[in-house]
């Protein structure tokens, strides 16, 4: 057991300078198949399915950012040991966020100048007055109001990058100097980091997909949003790490021991979604009240009920029987399969939250396509924001005091 | 191998090299301190635990507690047959609040089982060592609060003797069957499960310290009792192997478990349509709430055992302080639910949910919604301050406070009921003295069955613990002989 | 509990192998690392806790019971969703015992599309089985209860449960031999060796506790006899002693009993002067029955089946009874079988009321009765209670294409028969008085309407109808001048 500690190191544990350099293709052809799928939307008339698409993909790579933040402040909070060998590769994901920010102010630009491509509420305030006679939507206007709503969207946005990038400051200074001091000043943090997390996200989840559907409202909503997003950053992680490995980094840090506890967190995650989604889906099917159970009304027609029932096998029955056994949580390439399934179903979850909204006759399969190019687009711009933040640094905060708990430790 | 989570047992080697220029080299290593303090070995940590049971001459205190506890369960007792032989007129239930105190009641003693089974099982799937020295203690109170639970929905059915209608038998004379889209007969499959799975997990983590307790005793009785409740445990490395999976499998099922028993409570009331009751966050939000109250107890039973039972160096401070924080994060959850409940209820646009809203916070019955407030969300959050996470009687004091509030925040949900959508109907709701003296009642039998447990029953893992003793602190030293 | 072997004879007992002691669970580890490297195979380790590591010393093979448990789990979700399915969804008629299921259709969530709904118990019965699985497959695999072992008469042994660790080589090792085995013991670390042999002696139980057993036993069978052969063929004419009172007995008083609370001693009371009962001051005929006069009232009563005949008792299930032709209705042509409100029709003949032949037709009023104000207030008053009442079905403008119509031609597509059209020759030819009967009592599937209009505002809806009727043969000039817009030129 002992003797992994004293290995000399083999492995490459800082990420060379070139990789922000790498990182710009993938960006700009990312940038690219932005505008590409701009110029459908525009072109072909399909500019309410696009926006509704670049929605959807700026949701999934904020939602990744996010995810990677918790796992950051979670780590820290539960003082977590096994975690610190991936740490560092969290903490990238959550510095990413900004470029979420970046890539929401069309979305704002949108919503302030009062377009209802996206959002119906917006389209409703005419120069400062709210025009509907609708009672419930008038009664929410205060909330739904374009400079209200993109003063919120900075102040989430505003919280998520001073939060990762504090964190990602003091874990970067650790590799450097007071080890000890920063873990525990980290810890401190995490805190009232967590509270104000909660708070934000739920809010956030609200304002950006709940409000696609005024009338709708679900309590649970913000906490859907937090889970599928959780879950899709620990899926992410390991394929991070596994990719990692393969380029000769962490090869002996990041043990199998270290990737059977994502697993482990993810399985929990997988259960954990279907969990919240089915109590979601259970009480507004139950109670069947009207103004709840239009969300799912929308959601029950063309392909969307098929859709519905994919996330159910897809997000949750099939990953779940997938891997359940041990055995396939410590296959290190059945596992990397299965990261990968979960970051495509937490596309489809988001997906089903963002596209039935689409309020006009269309294709849903051009829909799609554009929500795939605007997905693959974002993911492209996420690729280089990650590599360029990445470029340089240790990968393995590399004098945390907990690293050789973390490197020893083993499941049995 | 293996299917499911039975992942678990862990360990850590201590690094013993630690150069520059090796994998695992950091300038400072964080070495926390280990989970049992004192000059401890296995026997000493055998022995105080089985001294418990093993004295023939209990502590007076205990002999005190156990006759005002008794009395109360006795009260109980008589309150419950004064019910059933005159109807269940004697509570305060009335049409408005159809659902009085025994509901409130119900719900308050589920919750508070959940930190038993989230301590043995979640924290066991987390490897949270700490949970080694208090999961047994908890595990009991979770078997007992189920116990009290259970005889409220027991007892609510009015004519007793009928309770097993409550279950799907086939029925000669109606020729029909349980509805199963009821949540309330899904609540009788999901405590009964509960019930059913808490006492295997209990039952089955005591063998080996049955077994213990079979090898220590010296009066033949004793030995009887204790060999057949051990079933013949011997401790070979083939039954330990069996013994862990079994084990870490009943942990991966007790975990959902846990949380679909307190969901299903929670839908007993969301899935109505009712203002204040029908919102989609219960599910979580009933979780947290029952894990909340669930450490709270703990607290409260478990900061005077240790000081009675002489088990300081077993319970330490370092365990205490991993609960108050538990307290702190779902209090917190419990709070973050609160806010979002009004908010949605004002952005939701509709009038009946405003009003309920606005009722429970400024109406005639603020005092409970304010008590709640007060107890779950701002009274956990001293536990931010490390100096109040160090002294026992401030986290006894909190610990009072979070069982108060989590009574009251069930309460709240049921005064809902006081104002709903026709005014006409508007009742409010007074308790009876039956009601009131079940409660406290319910109370007396839970202390009663506890104070059996710590007389009779080793009241601390000692097998885990010293598996943490050996792995986890590193501490294996020697026996004895 | 233990073997006795009730001999004098000194024999030598079997030989069970050999027993060391460890120091620590470190040593224990390494010992047993050695005896399986040493070509051991029956070794056994002993420890008051799980030594991690100890296994793969012992090089012992996994456990079967993740599949036992992923077994159990599977059987109670399909127990858990078959048991619903069959009880709540489906019924299978002539099955006995209660045991055919029921199905329940209500809060429009009707039978097996209800599966969310029944997610919470299948999920909380694979738990349960599971769990039975895990608690019950430890026991079955390690062999429990078992409660004698022969290793439990050394006393050193009883340390294994608090600090001692142990390594146990069975005699049936091919590799064992007394004294190599134990000076090999020793040189691996042992504390100590012991051998432990078969046990010989011990104690049984006294026979007589058998005996006293047995008779106690058939003993305690007597009493639950005595009262099942009381309660089976009762023979006392005493009332039944009920220890609950299950609403038996109640406090109440029953028809013609005395009672001290009043003055004339009767417990009840006559009605209240000026009292009318329900049912009487009907008196104006045409107004409450829209028939001529008294003598028509019977045969306008008999048109009206009996929709619910009583509970018939004893074991048969409790349903709604259907009507048949053999009741003698005079009416029979509208009372077709299957007519009891249940929407399965027989013929799917157009439905044109009052088209049949009908044996006996009361005298029906043509005319309003007197007792009613026509006015516009009236029409408008029936406006109103028709959209309420009979739009639903009828339509707003009366041409039988209400919404429940449209749905259920959807759902149900030629076996829906659709409400009469109110502008049919049929109808617009009825006299008044059977239209008011028509809302009053119903007609084939239409129910009757009397417990939810009340008389004059059934009449105002069939003013209301008539205006309808009128719409439909309105003329140009039937619209006032000066409400009248220009005509376009054009027509």
């Amino acid at each position: 057991m002992a003797t992994l500690v004293n290995q000399d190191i083999n492995e490459t544990r800082q990420a060379s300078h070139g990789l922000a350099t790498a990182g710009l293709a993938p960006g700009l052809i990312g940038l690219a198949l932005l505008g590409v799928a701009a110029a459908i939307g525009y072109l072909a008339g399909l500019w309410q399915q696009f926006a509704h698409a670049y929605l959807l993909a700026v949701m999934y790579v904020t939602s990744l950012g996010v995810g990677g933040l918790f796992f950051v402040i979670g780590h820290h909070l539960t003082g977590g040991r096994w975690g610190t060998t991936v740490r560092r590769l969290a903490e990238v994901t959550a510095g990413t966020i900004w470029v979420s920010a970046l890539l929401y102010i069309p979305i704002l630009v949108a919503v302030l100048v009062g377009s209802d491509s996206l959002y119906p509420w917006a389209g409703l305030w005419v120069e400062g007055e709210f025009v509907s006679n609708d009672p419930i939507l008038r009664s929410k206007s205060v909330y739904l109001e374009p400079t209200f709503f993109a003063l919120r969207t900075v102040i989430y946005f505003g919280l998520w990058i001073w939060m990762s990038r504090t964190m990602l400051r003091l874990s970067v200074k650790q590799d450097q100097s007071d080890p000890m001091q920063r873990a525990k000043s980290m810890q401190w943090w995490a805190g009232p980091m967590v509270l104000i997390y909660a708070l934000s996200m739920n809010f956030a989840a609200f304002d950006w997909m709940m409000s696609l559907e005024p009338h709708w409202f679900s309590t649970m909503f913000g906490v859907y949003f937090f889970t599928g997003s959780f879950g899709g950053a620990l899926a992410l992680t390991l394929l991070i790490a596994v990719a990692a490995q393969s380029r000769g980094a962490l090869t002996q840090s990041v043990t199998t021991e270290h990737l059977h506890d994502l697993a482990k967190l993810m399985f929990a995650f997988v259960v954990f979604w279907g969990y919240i989604a089915f109590s979601q889906y259970l009480l507004i099917w139950y109670a069947a009240i009207p103004e709840e159970t239009l969300w799912y009304d929308i959601r029950q027609m063309g392909i969307w009920p098929y859709w519905g029932l994919g996330l159910v096998f897809g997000h949750l029955l099939i990953p779940f029987l997938g891997f359940m056994s041990r055995a396939m949580r410590r296959n290190r390439s059945a596992m990397t399969g299965w990261a990968a399934w979960m970051l495509v179903v937490h596309w489809m979850d988001l997906a089903y939250l963002v596209l039935p909204q689409v309020r006009v006759e269309s294709n849903v399969g051009i829909t799609l396509l554009l929500g795939l190019l605007t997905t693959a687009g974002a993911l492209g711009v996420f690729a280089w924001a990650w590599m360029s933040s990445a470029a340089g640094k240790w990968l393995l905060p590399v004098q945390d005091p907990r690293l050789p708990l973390a490197l020893s430790y083993h499941n049995h | 191998m293996g299917l499911a989570s039975a992942d678990i047992p862990v360990s850590y080697s201590t690094p013993s090299s630690l150069e520059r220029g090796k994998l695992g080299y950091v300038p400072e290593v964080w070495n926390d301190p280990p989970w049992i303090e004192g000059d401890n070995d296995y026997r000493s940590v055998t022995d105080k635990v089985c001294r418990i049971a093993e004295n023939p001459r209990p502590p007076i205190a205990w002999w005190v507690g156990f006759l005002i506890a008794a009395s109360i369960a006795g009260m109980f007792g008589a309150l419950i047959g004064y019910l059933i032989v005159t109807g269940v007129g004697v509570w305060g239930n009335q049409n408005s609040v159809s659902w009085g105190f025994p509901i409130v009641n119900f719900v308050f003693w589920v919750g508070i089982g959940h930190a038993g089974t989230l301590i043995s099982a979640i924290l066991f799937l987390f490897r949270q060592h700490w949970r080694t020295s208090i999961n047994r203690f908890a595990e009991a109170m979770t078997i007992f609060a189920v116990v009290c639970a259970g005889t409220f929905p027991g007892i609510h059915v009015g004519r007793v003797w009928f309770a097993y209608w409550l279950f799907p038998y086939p029925d000669t004379r109606l020729n029909m069957w349980s509805q199963f889209r009821s949540p309330l007969l899904w609540d009788v499959f999901a405590v009964g499960t509960y019930a059913t799975v808490s006492l295997l997990f209990w039952y089955m983590g005591m063998i080996p310290d049955l077994a213990t307790l079979r090898d220590r005793a010296k009066h033949p009785a004793r030995r009887i009792a204790y060999g057949i409740l051990s079933v013949g445990w011997t401790g070979s490395a083939t039954q330990w192997r069996v013994y862990e999976k079994a084990y870490g499998l009943l942990a991966a099922l007790a975990t959902p478990l846990v949380l679909s028993v307190h969901t299903i409570v929670s839908f007993d009331f969301a899935v109505s349509q009712l203002p204040g009751w029908h919102t989609t966050i219960f599910p979580p939000y009933f979780v947290a709430g029952a894990v909340f109250s669930g450490f709270g107890m703990v607290l409260t039973l478990m900061i005077p055992a240790r000081e009675w039972f002489g088990l300081k160096d077993i319970v330490t401070m370092r365990h205490i302080d991993c609960m108050c924080k538990i307290i702190i994060a779902t209090g917190s959850m419990v709070g973050f639910a609160y806010l979002t409940e009004f908010f949605i209820a004002w952005y939701g646009g509709n009038p009946y949910e405003q009003f309920t809203f606005i009722n429970r916070a400024f109406g005639p019955t603020a005092y409970a919604y304010w008590i709640m407030v007060t107890c779950n969300v701002i009274s956990p959050q001293l536990f931010w301050i490390k100096a109040v996470r160090r002294s026992p009687l401030l986290i006894f004091i909190i610990s009072i406070f979070v069982n108060i509030g989590m009574w009251f925040e069930r309460f709240v949900i049921i005064l809902s009921l006081e104002r709903t959508f026709l005014p006409g109907s508007w009742q409010s709701f007074v308790p009876t003295w039956v009601d009131l003296g079940m409660l406290v009642g319910s109370f007396g039998l839970f202390f009663t069955l506890f104070l059996l447990f710590c007389r009779f029953l080793p009241i601390v893992a000692m097998a885990e613990v010293k598996q943490v003793m050996a792995h986890v602190d590193g501490l294996a030293k020697r026996s004895h002989s | 509990m233990t073997e006795t072997h009730d001999t004098d004879e000194v024999i030598q007992p079997k030989r069970l192998g050999l027993l060391a002691q460890f120091a620590g669970p470190d040593e224990l580890i390494a010992a047993a690392e050695k005896a399986t490297d040493e070509g051991y195979r029956n070794v056994e380790a002993y420890s008051p806790f799980p030594v991690i590591g100890i296994d793969e010393a012992l090089k012992a093979k996994g456990t079967v019971l993740p599949w036992i448990v992923f077994a159990m789990g599977l059987t109670g979700c399909l127990v858990g969703l078959g048991m619903q399915l069959y009880m709540n969804a489906y019924e299978f008629a002539g099955a006995i015992w209660g045991l055919s299921g029921y199905h329940y259709m209500i809060s429009g969530k009707p039978g097996p599309w209800s599966i969310p709904a029944f997610i919470p118990v299948t999920f909380e019965l694979t738990i349960l089985l599971s769990a039975f699985g895990a608690f019950f497959g430890m026991l079955v695999l390690n062999k429990l209860p078992r409660l004698f072992n022969a290793l439990f008469r050394s006393n050193r042994f009883a340390d294994a449960t608090t600090d001692g660790f142990f390594l146990f080589v069975e005699a049936t090792d091919s590799k064992y031999a007394d004294t190599e085995t134990e000076a090999f013991l020793s040189s691996i670390g042992a504390t100590g060796v012991e051998a432990i042999d078969e046990p010989t002696s011990g104690h049984a139980l006294p026979n007589l506790i058998f005996l006293v057993g047995a008779a106690v036993g058939t003993l305690a069978l007597l009493p639950p006899l005595y009262l099942y052969y009381v309660w089976a063929a009762p023979t006392s004419t005493a009332p039944r002693i009920s220890f609950f009172k299950d609403m038996e007995d109640q406090a109440k008083y029953k028809a013609q009993n005395t009672s001290t609370l009043f003055e004339d001693g009767r417990s009840a009371r006559p009605p209240i002067p000026g009292t009318i009962a329900r049912g009487s001051g009907k008196d104006d005929i045409p107004l409450y029955y829209g028939v001529q006069q008294e003598s028509d009232l019977s045969a306008s009563n008999a048109a009206t089946p009996a929709r619910f005949a009583a509970f018939s008792g004893g074991k048969t299930p409790a349903r709604f009874v259907q009507q048949t032709e053999s009741d003698g209705s005079p009416d029979a042509g509208d009372a077709a079988p299957g007519d009891d409100g249940e929407g399965q029709p027989q013929d799917a003949q157009p439905a044109d009321a009052g088209a049949e032949g009908e044996a006996a037709e009361p005298n029906w009023v043509a005319e309003f009765p007197e007792a009613l104000k026509i006015n516009e207030a009236f029409v408008e008053r029936g406006q109103q209670r028709y959209n309420i009442h009979c739009a639903a079905c009828h339509g707003l403008a009366g041409n039988g294409d209400g919404l429940v119509s449209q749905r259920a031609q959807k759902v149900s597509g030629a076996s829906w028969t659709p409400p009469t059209n109110l502008h049919t020759e049929a109808v617009v030819t009825q006299p008044v008085g059977r239209i008011f009967d028509t809302i009053t009592n119903g007609r084939r599937k239409m129910p009757g309407y009397a417990e939810h209009i009340t008389p004059k505002d059934r009449w105002a809806i069939i003013l209301y109808m008539k205006a309808l009727q009128r719409s439909q043969n309105a003329a140009a000039g039937d619209v006032p001048a000066e409400v009248r817009r220009e005509q376009p030129s054009a027509s």
